[in-house]
């Protein structure tokens, strides 16, 4: 009789678990400084591509909007966005096609913002390695999150056939074998690596024309009972990138540096000038795309690519995953 | 006859249902926008449906790399219990470095693994072996070493070598060790080719495991399909420790006390 008692208490613990309401403490007001504390998930340890965050908490923007936010530190296997939809935390981040996928399967995630307005995943190959396009990936196997949704993008567009290994973190294994292909950051891995004397070449993901957005992502019912906490956390996270892109990106790079011992100086601004030269957080002016920006044709089209190659099952109504009620200039 | 033997089924049925039951109730209670965290059981049921193709080729595929690793363990394991009986030095001298062998962190060695032997099959048949072998071992030397004293003194009496002891005394007063071993091991293995997988599997040819399709539907927020995978896995354990249980009985139902009391 014991297994099934255990059972039954492990059943217990979990429904109080699922049962108890964290959601009115998504958003707490000091008494003492009267500041609101929101708490927003890293998808990753601190690096630059939280740099705009950082900044934005070090030059005190989110205090001046009357918010404390905690921002707390990502790492292998955490996986922000069911965190996001099961209300342990206001704020996170993540891919565009993701969210769509999330919110396909019922999770409660809303898009609030842009974070980039373009992506900098990427292929990583060895300088030597033959293939130099990624039409050219035929019959290759590639190191990546097995799931992710441009993968079978990859595969239609270019009729080409994949294998897919799962992602070890780290680099070790990428060093060590000249043959290996495998996803990338390009504002980060490339440096790693020659550095410590690997030549690589990369291919940008969103030159195939799968390019979706990086994005702010919020918890669905707390965007709807909060809509002044998520309008002032935007507007001053976007301040915040704004001066990271534009101004000295010191403060944030200085925090990094304190939370994440492997983040060397020379990384970080390797990192940042790269986020600037390839204008991944801004944007092309003349395209019409700006910080935080959300355009509804280019989410719907990419909707419908991801459709169109069976990732989402069924088309998804934008208002369903997306809202622009809090971005800077409204489409 | 048929009611009587059916009759040890109510109780597990019978939990199973409650178990249910209240999985349906933890649905009903939980808050809205959190029930995705727990699929219905039937939305389970549906998941196995609608993915029952990458899930049986995915189970196969996982049964082949436990199946691997587990037969070489077996092999490599009764070899050396075999020489870890003949000597109490022996023993002394390799104990310490078998137990190291359990105490690895399979996930912290399996990025070393995919190194030295490749992705996939290698590398999944390998972390199986690793986690089935210690139980193997050890079982199966505490039998050889365990066998009755006076049965011994009896083949001394009678002049038998070395071999014919280890033969015709030593090895199948040891079967009911080994078997219990195998029963550890068996139900580990399954485990340790998911978690071989999911590290260091290979989607070449289509030879991803459950490990691999574990990390897409997670990828894809799908948590009915990956309920469907983890009880895959399940299946995966009762259908090896059922073969095991199978082979046991028929090579000591014969002879071996234990199975004398089974219809009683």
């Amino acid at each position: 009789m014991k297994s099934p008692s255990l059972i039954f208490i492990s059943l217990v613990f979990a429904l109080f678990h699922f049962a108890g309401c964290q959601r009115s403490e998504l958003a707490t007001t000091d008494q003492a400084t009267s500041l609101t504390k929101v708490q927003l998930q890293l998808d990753w340890f601190p690096e630059p591509a939280h740099g705009g965050f950082f900044q934005a908490a070090e030059k005190g923007y989110y205090a001046e909007v009357g918010l404390e936010v905690e921002i707390i530190p990502g790492g292998p296997g955490g996986r922000p966005i069911p965190k996001v939809a099961a209300g342990q935390v206001a704020f996170s981040m993540g891919r565009s096609d993701d969210i769509m996928l999330a919110v396909q399967e019922g999770l409660p995630v809303l898009i609030v913002a842009a974070l980039m307005q373009h992506d900098p995943q990427a292929i990583l190959l060895h300088a030597s390695h033959p293939v130099n396009k990624l039409a050219d990936l035929d019959g290759h196997a590639i190191m990546a999150y097995p799931g992710s949704a441009w993968i079978p993008y990859l595969k239609k567009h270019y009729g080409i056939e994949i294998d897919l290994l799962p992602m070890s973190y780290g680099l070790a294994r990428f060093v060590a074998d000249p043959e290996l292909i495998q996803a990338c950051f390009v504002t980060d891995e490339p440096f790693r690596l020659e550095q410590q004397g690997t030549a690589v070449k990369t291919l940008l993901l969103s030159d195939s024309g799968y390019d979706p957005y990086r994005v702010i992502v919020a918890h669905g019912p707390f965007v709807a009972e909060n809509p002044a906490v998520v309008r002032a956390f935007v507007a001053a996270s976007l301040r915040g990138w704004a001066d990271y892109i534009n101004g000295d990106p010191a403060p944030a790079h200085e925090r990094i540096g304190r939370e994440n011992d492997h983040m060397t100086p020379a990384q970080m601004e390797f990192s940042h000038s790269e986020m600037i030269r390839r204008r991944f957080i801004t944007g092309d002016l003349q395209e019409g795309e700006s910080l935080g920006s959300l355009d509804p044709q280019r989410l719907d089209g990419h909707a419908a690519l991801l459709l169109e190659v069976g990732v989402l099952s069924a088309p998804l109504p934008r208002e369903r995953y997306v809202t622009f009620e809090f971005l800077p200039h409204s489409p | 006859m048929l009611s009587a033997r059916l009759k040890p089924l109510w109780p597990p049925l019978l939990t199973g249902v409650a178990f249910i039951g209240l999985w349906y109730l933890a649905r009903e209670i939980i808050a809205p926008e959190r029930k995705f965290m727990l699929p219905s059981p039937h939305a389970v049921w549906i998941a196995f449906g609608e993915h029952h193709e990458a899930l049986l080729s995915a189970s196969f595929n996982t049964v082949i790399g436990a199946l691997v690793g587990f037969f070489a363990a077996t092999l490599i394991a009764s070899l050396l219990a075999i020489t870890l009986s003949l000597s109490g030095l022996i023993r002394a001298a390799l104990y310490p470095y078998l137990m190291m062998l359990q105490m690895m962190p399979i996930i912290v060695i399996s990025p070393i693994l995919v190194l030295w032997v490749g992705a996939g099959l290698p590398s999944v048949a390998t972390i199986t072996f690793l986690i089935s072998f210690f139980p193997l071992v050890v079982n199966t030397t505490q039998g050889l070493i365990s066998t009755d004293r006076k049965l011994v003194e009896l083949f001394t009496m009678y002049r038998a070598d070395r071999w014919q002891e280890l033969r015709y005394l030593r090895i199948p007063a040891a079967l009911p060790y080994f078997f219990t071993g195998l029963r550890i091991a068996g139900v580990l293995a399954p485990i340790g080719a998911i978690v071989g997988d999911f590290s260091a599997g290979n989607s070449a040819g289509n030879g991803g495991g459950l490990g691999f399709l574990a990390l897409i539907y997670s990828a894809r927020f799908k948590m009915d399909a990956l309920f469907a995978t983890v009880l895959s896995g399940c299946a995966l354990g009762f259908l090896f420790a059922g073969a095991i249980a199978l082979i046991s009985r028929l090579s000591l139902s014969h002879w071996h006390e234990s199975y004398e009391k089974v219809d009683r």
